[in-house]
C-alpha cells in the first residue's frame, strides 16, 4: 500500500507513462475484438514484432547517419519510422496473405523475422540496448511527451472512427460476401481496419513493447467475449483494456515487477475472472431451469 | 422496387479456367421465382458466384438492374460472432455508405421489426445468433436478405437445414414478396418438395447445356 501511495504522490512523474498504458489498452482492447473474432490473432503478434524491428531500425539508422537524439529527422523518429515500416510490410504481404492457403505459416515467418531482426539490430547499437530490451519484454517506464500526444490523437481518431462506423466494420468483417453483393464497400472498410490495426500496434509497441501489445490486442476482447453484441463488446473491451493498461502499470510499480509482463498477467486475470463469472451465471441458470422448468420455458 | 430486368446473362461462359458449359443466355423479370436445378458439381454455385461478381466471367456479360441480396451457406466468422438475432437481421440494411451512420433510423427499425415478424423470429429476437439451430439461422439469413427493398434475391441452398414446416413457410413468404413487391428470386435447390407450388420458372442444368422457361413446361421436358 505504501508503494501505491508513493506512486500517486509522484503522479506528476508517472502520469504520462501510466495514462499511456490506459489509452493504449483502450485502443488495442477495442481493436482487439476485430483481431480476436476475425481470427487474425497471429497477425497482431507478427505486426507487434515487425514494429519492434521498425523501432530498432530507426535507432540504428539514426546512430549510423550520425544524428543525435535531439536533431533526429522526423522520418527517423522511432514511432513514425516504425509506423511507416509496419504499414509498408503489411501492404507488401497483404496480397500474399489473401491468396495463400496457409497464412499462419507466412505470419509465423514474419513473427520470427521480427523477433530475430530486433535482437540482431540490437547488437549493433550497444548504447541503446536497453531500449531494445524494453521493446522485447515490454517495460515502459517513461514515455516521451511527443509520443504521448501522438498516442492521444491517434486513439481519438481510430476509436472515434470505429465507434461511429461500427456498422460498416461489422458488416465487412463478418458478412463480407453478403455485404459485397449488396454494394457495400467491403474492401475499403477492410483496408481502413488493417491500416488502423497496424498504426495502433506500431505506435503502442514503441511505448509498451511487443509483449503487452500482443496481450492487450487479445485478452481484453477475450474477457468480454460473452457480450450480447459487437457494439457492447467494443466498449467493454475498451474499458477492460484501459483498466489493464493502467492497473498493470501501478501493480508493476508497487511490486517492483517489469511493466509489460505485469500488464499481460493482469489481462489474463481479467479473462479468468470473466470465465469464472460466466461459469457461475451458467450454473445458476441451469439450476433455475431445473427448479422451475415451466417458467423458463414460458 | 420495380426494374425491367433484374438479371440478364448475355452469352455468359463461366467456370474456373475453362467454361463449364455452353454460353448461357438468361433473362429474368420482376415477379418471377426461378428454381435453379441440376446435379451436384454441374456449376450452379459457380454460376451464382459469377453473377454476383465473386468470379470473373470467362466471356459474356452479367447485367443486374437494381439492388440485390444473396443468401448462401453461413460463413464461419458470421456463425460465431456475438450478435442477437435482431443485430444479424439489421446487417441486411447495409449498402452503399450506410455503414457510416452509427444508428438506425426509425424507418429502418420498422423494417427490421417487419422482417422478424415475417419469418416468425420475433420470439427469438434477443437470442444469440450463434446459439440457434441451422434451420433457425437460415430463417434469420432470409430475414436479413429481405429486410430492405431489393429487386433480385439469390438463394443457394438457403433452406437446406430447415424443418419442412419452416422451409415451406419461408418459400410462401418469399412467394408473397415476389407477387406483392415484384421481387425476382433465383433459388438453387436440390429438393423442390417445399417450393414446387411457389416457383414460376425453372433453369435446369442438363447434360448438354441449359433448359429454361415456365415451370411446368421445363419439368415435363426433364421428366
Amino acid at each position: 500500500m505504501e508503494k501505491i501511495e508513493l506512486f500517486f504522490e509522484n503522479w506528476e512523474f508517472f502520469r504520462e507513462a501510466a495514462l499511456s498504458g490506459a489509452i493504449s489498452g483502450a485502443l488495442l482492447g477495442a481493436l482487439g475484438i476485430y483481431i480476436l473474432l476475425g481470427r487474425i490473432v497471429f497477425l497482431s503478434a507478427a505486426l507487434a514484432q515487425t514494429s519492434s524491428v521498425g523501432v530498432a531500425l530507426a535507432i540504428w539508422l539514426t546512430a549510423l547517419l550520425g544524428f543525435s537524439h535531439e536533431n533526429t529527422p522526423f522520418l527517423l523518429d522511432p514511432v513514425i519510422f516504425s509506423m511507416i515500416f509496419t504499414i509498408g510490410i503489411l501492404a507488401l504481404i497483404s496480397k500474399g496473405l489473401r491468396h495463400t492457403k496457409s497464412p499462419d505459416a507466412a505470419l509465423a515467418a514474419l513473427y520470427l523475422c521480427g523477433a530475430a531482426g530486433t535482437i540482431l539490430i540490437g547488437t549493433q547499437i550497444i548504447h541503446e540496448i536497453q531500449d531494445i530490451q524494453q521493446l522485447l519484454t515490454g517495460n515502459a517506464v517513461l514515455v516521451e511527451h511527443s509520443d504521448f500526444m501522438l498516442l492521444i490523437i491517434i486513439s481519438i481518431l481510430i476509436l472515434g472512427l470505429f465507434g461511429y462506423a461500427h456498422r460498416g466494420f461489422e458488416a465487412s468483417t463478418f458478412w463480407p460476401d453478403n455485404s459485397r453483393v449488396a454494394g457495400f464497400p467491403v474492401t475499403a472498410f477492410n483496408l481502413i481496419k488493417y491500416a488502423a490495426i497496424a498504426i495502433a500496434i506500431a505506435i503502442t509497441t514503441r511505448m509498451m513493447g511487443a509483449l503487452p501489445v500482443f496481450a492487450l490486442t487479445c485478452l481484453p476482447a477475450m474477457a468480454v467475449r460473452k457480450a450480447p453484441n459487437l457494439r457492447t463488446m467494443f466498449y467493454l473491451a475498451m474499458i477492460v483494456g484501459s483498466f489493464v493498461g493502467f492497473a498493470g502499470y501501478v501493480i508493476a510499480f508497487a511490486a517492483d515487477f517489469p511493466v509489460g509482463p505485469t500488464q499481460a498477467i493482469t489481462a489474463l486475470i481479467c479473462v479468468l475472472l470473466s470465465l469464472t463469472i460466466s461459469g457461475i451465471i451458467g450454473l445458476i441458470q441451469k439450476l433455475r431451469s431445473k427448479i422451475r422448468p415451466e417458467s423458463i420455458a414460458s | 422496387m420495380t426494374t425491367t430486368n433484374p438479371l440478364i446473362c448475355k452469352d455468359l461462359v463461366f467456370g474456373y479456367r475453362t467454361g463449364l458449359r455452353p454460353a448461357l443466355n438468361w433473362q429474368t423479370e420482376p415477379g418471377q421465382f426461378w428454381a435453379i436445378i441440376g446435379d451436384n458439381g454441374c456449376g450452379k454455385t459457380t454460376l451464382f458466384r459469377t453473377i454476383l461478381g465473386q468470379l470473373s466471367p470467362l466471356s459474356g456479360r452479367v447485367i443486374i438492374d437494381g439492388s440485390r441480396a444473396y443468401v448462401a451457406q453461413l460463413g464461419e466468422l458470421a456463425a460465431t460472432m456475438p450478435a442477437r438475432v435482431t443485430d444479424v437481421v439489421a446487417i441486411g440494411l447495409e449498402h452503399g455508405l450506410s455503414g457510416l451512420k452509427p444508428f438506425y433510423a426509425l424507418r429502418n427499425r420498422r423494417c427490421i421489426q417487419s422482417a422478424l415478424e415475417k419469418f416468425d423470429l420475433l420470439g427469438m429476437k434477443k437470442r444469440q445468433f450463434s446459439e440457434l439451430s441451422q434451420g433457425e439461422k437460415q430463417r434469420v439469413q432470409l430475414a436479413q436478405a429481405t429486410v430492405r427493398d431489393i429487386s433480385l434475391l439469390m438463394l443457394d441452398e438457403a433452406t437446406s437445414g430447415m424443418d419442412p414446416r419452416h422451409a415451406a413457410e419461408s418459400f410462401r413468404i418469399l412467394s408473397e414478396l415476389v407477387q406483392t413487391k415484384s421481387l425476382c428470386v433465383a433459388a438453387i435447390s436440390h429438393s423442390m418438395a417445399f417450393h414446387h407450388d411457389y416457383i414460376t420458372h425453372v433453369l435446369a442444368f442438363t447434360d448438354d447445356g441449359f433448359l429454361m422457361g415456365p415451370r411446368d413446361e421445363i419439368l415435363s421436358q426433364i421428366r
